[in-house]
This record gives C-alpha cells, structure tokens and sequence, in this order.
C-alpha cells in the first residue's frame, strides 16, 4: 500500500514538472530568462567604467532569477493548481488514497526546484563576477549561498500561498492576490509603515509588525554591491524569520487546499 | 478475501441534504460489475463519490479498502501526449504504452487534440492500470462508454469479460441501450437509484432500453429531485 502511495506521489510530481515545462511558449520564456540568468551579465558594457562590471552583472543575474521564481512560476503554479481542480485531478487521486498533504507536497516540488535552481544560478553568477576582487572566495561563497537560502525560503511561502488559493479560486486571481502580498512584502511593508508615521508611530509600527517583512528575503543589494556575507548570528535571525513566514504560509496554503478539495467534490 | 459490501442503511447526500437511501445491502463480488442506472440528478455520481470515499455517507459506513475513482470528466495537461501522460504517471509505463496503441489512442497527439472517444479509452486505461497497480479493492467508473465507438465499447467489455478481478461500479444512466445483449458484460447486478432509493436488481437481462427496463421494473421515470 505504501509502495502504491509512494507510486502516486511520483505520478503526481512527474505530470505537474512535466506542465510546467509543456509548449514552447513556456518554456522558450524560462530558456531565456536563464540564458539570461547566466549569460546576459557577460555583455554588459565593459569600457565605460570598468569597476561597474560585476555589480551591473550581479544586478542582472539577480533580477532574471527573482522575475522567473516569482512571476514565471508563481504564474504557471496558479494556474497548473486550478487546472488540476477544474480536470476532476485532485478528486482522482483523492479517492485513490493520497491525502491533501501529500499531493500539496508533491504538486510544489518542481516549484521548489526551479526556484533552488535560479537562486543558486544567481548566486553562482555573483560568485564568478567578483572572483578576482578583493573579497576571499569564501567570503564569496558564503553570501552565495545566504541569498539562495533566503530567497528560497521567501519564495516556498509564497508558492505554498498560490498553490492554496488557486484551490479555491481561478488561476488568474491566486496569482494576482499572491503576487501583490508577495510585492507587498517586498516594497510595500515599509511604505505602509512610513504611512502611518513610522516604526515609532504606535500605528506605523503596528503596521510594520503584522506585516510580512519579505525583502529581508531579498539580498540582492548586498551582492550588488559585495557588502560580503552576514554575520553568522544576523543570517541565522532573517532565516528563522523568513522559516516562520514560510511555515505560517504553508498552513494558510494547505487549510485552502484542502477546502478547495472539499468544494469540489461537491 | 470478503467482498466489499454497501450496507442496507447507506444514506448518501450532501450536508444537510439526504439524496438516496439504500433499501438492501449490496455485495461488490469480486469480477462482477455493478451498473448504477437512475434519471438525471437521481444521485449516481453523488453515490460513487460517496462508495469511493470522496463524500462521507449521511448515514452508514463506505466500504473500506484502496478505490480507484474515475470521475465523469478527468483531464490531464492538454499539450501532453498521451505517451507523456502514461510515461509519467508510471513507472513501467511499456505494458499500458502497448494496451493504448491496441486501444487505438494515438501516441503523439496532444491530448487536447484527441477526439473525446480517444480521451475516453485513456482514461478508462489509466484507471484500469492504477486498479492493477493498487489492488484496489473497488473500481468505480462513471459514464465509462460515454464518447467511445461500437468497436471500441465492444473492445473494453471484452476486457473486462476476461480480466476482471475486482469488484467493479458503473455509472451508465442513459444508455441501457448501450450495454444490451451482445455488448454488456456478462456478470453483472444491476443497481438502480431512483426516487430516494438504491436497489439492487437483476441483470439487465434483454431490456435494450431505460425505458424498457424502468417499466420492468416499475421504476419512475419522473425527475427525482
């Protein structure tokens, strides 16, 4: 039985990898914007002014991974999570046995990979670009790895939280309502927070507390600029922080998952 | 092993609404195939859903056991073939590659581009392998002729003529006319929801109608809602 269920779960992972990867239109658009990713920071200009090159390499590198994980995927994710509701999917492997947990797991994995894969592509190409600088390539490395992490984490919370709305509503709105929670916690929370007078406002700090403080997320402007890593002890904080954001999201995620399923079998 | 039995107080509905109520227990033998017949809205699918744990009974307990559920209207990535989608749905997808090309599916189209009787035998297929491949102890179809060719129907009743190992539920509502002599399965029960109730009767037998089977059987054929 469990050898079965196990069979399933792959079933389920191979076919939602294997959409999210189906027609050319979607996949030219991922192709390029990793050929970008990884090509586009070499042909940047390199005669104007020299010490600009890794920064506006890294600044390319890092944009091209963010557009794909947050917008080509979380786009393909609202509506491959619709789709599977609308074809009668989930009530197929519903009735076979797999629980909503399972498949809410296996439906992301491809997800989750994509976004591993560009953010350590990302990290990779900020790794290369300040290789011969003043910076150790430990140093390097280890803010490599600590923008892949963060930003990794960001995003799971926010495909947990696309995948559970496009459960209950169309793919169109779970995308638009994720994406804007997802700005908003990037660019937003602060701006609010100034709004209602700051963090020392008793409003602009109440605001600034309930909101999720996702650009914590986004280290881009350290590799940018090569600020090097965080202190082990900072990185570790932003971690559990962005670790809470993303469990709380995968709750909200599953709870409407799981009244989705509950909707449609009606 | 015993058979799945749908037991003689087995109510099945939404919250707060009761569509149909068992009148008998029904026994799911093992190689026999169950027929749901019924009006519209008489509650067939609401019973399978229910049978296959997908809605909790309003009153009883479904039978317990691995189910396989084909629902009336499965889809599947509409610009995968049907090669991809059984390649990727199992692991040693040869033996079920080889029963869709005998099933006439083509390999290489789309599945949006397939004709609704070739979606049908893809379906029908897909449920039939993840039945081996479980044990399930019950396979619920529902509509499975629906869309299919005289030959092709013909084709899968043989099938399931000889290999049928598990007990298996029918929904085929409106074309009796369908399953008459010569294309029907031959070990079948027939189980008829109509008016709030679930029955169970004899085979089909020689009725080639709804109609003919409904005055049979002093069925209504009333809207039931």
């Amino acid at each position: 039985m469990k050898k079965t269920k196990t069979h399933a779960l792959f079933a389920i992972a191979n076919l939602v990898r294997k959409e999210l990867f189906s027609g050319w239109g979607a996949m030219a658009l991922f192709l390029a914007a990793m050929l970008l990713t990884v090509g586009a920071p070499f042909l940047v200009a390199s005669k104007e002014d020299p010490t600009l090159i890794p920064s506006t390499r890294t600044q390319v590198a890092c944009f091209f991974a963010w557009a794909i994980t947050i917008f080509w995927a979380n786009l393909r994710l609202a509506s491959i999570g619709s789709e599977q509701r609308l074809r009668n999917l989930s009530l197929f492997w519903r009735c076979m046995g797999v629980s909503d947990f399972s498949r809410y797991l296996a439906t992301l994995a491809p997800f989750f990979s994509v976004s591993l894969a560009c953010n350590t592509l990302a990290g990779a190409a900020y790794f290369w670009s300040y290789l011969s600088g003043q910076q150790p390539a430990m140093v390097l490395l280890a803010a490599a790895l600590q923008f892949a992490a963060l930003a990794t984490t960001v995003q799971l919370g926010l495909y947990f939280i696309t995948l559970g709305l496009s459960a209950v509503i169309t793919g169109p709105s779970a995308f638009f309502l994720a994406m804007c929670l997802g700005l908003y916690g990037i660019y937003g929370a602060g701006i609010v927070a100034l709004l209602g007078g700051g963090t020392s406002n008793p409003i602009g700090g109440f605001l600034w507390a309930v909101s999720p403080q996702l650009s914590l997320g986004d280290q881009t402007t350290r590799l940018v600029f090569n600020w090097g890593s965080l202190p082990a002890q900072d990185f570790f904080a932003i971690l559990a922080y962005c670790a809470l954001w993303t469990a709380g999201a995968f709750l909200l995620g599953l709870g409407l998952f799981k009244e989705g399923r509950l909707s449609a079998s009606a | 092993m015993d058979c799945p039995v749908i037991e003689s107080v087995f109510s099945v509905g939404y919250t707060g609404k009761k569509v149909a109520t068992t009148e008998n227990s029904i026994p799911l033998k093992a190689g026999e195939i169950s027929i749901l017949v019924g009006n519209n809205g008489a509650g067939k699918t609401t019973f399978l859903k229910t049978v296959c744990g997908s809605l909790p009974p309003i009153v009883g307990v479904a039978p317990t056991g691995q189910k396989v559920y084909l629902p009336e209207e499965l889809g599947f990535p509409p610009l995968l073939t049907s090669h991809e989608i059984l390649s990727n749905l199992f692991v040693s997808a040869s033996l079920v590659i080889e029963a869709a090309i005998l099933f006439g599916i083509p390999s290489n189209t789309p599945y949006q581009n397939l004709s609704k009787g070739n979606k049908q035998k893809l379906r029908v297929l897909i449920a039939e392998q993840f039945a081996t491949l479980t044990r399930a102890s019950i396979l619920c179809l529902d509509e499975p002729l629906s869309g299919l060719d005289t030959l092709a129907r013909q084709l899968l009743v043989d099938v399931w003529n000889q290999k049928r190992h598990l007990p298996s539920v029918f929904s085929n509502p409106h074309r009796i006319v369908s399953m008459h002599t010569g294309e029907a399965p031959t070990n079948v029960q027939t189980i008829v929801v109509d008016g709030g109730k679930i029955r169970r009767l004899p085979p089909i037998s020689n009725c080639d109608t709804w109609m003919a089977f409904a005055s049979e059987h002093g069925i209504k054929l009333s809207a039931s809602k």
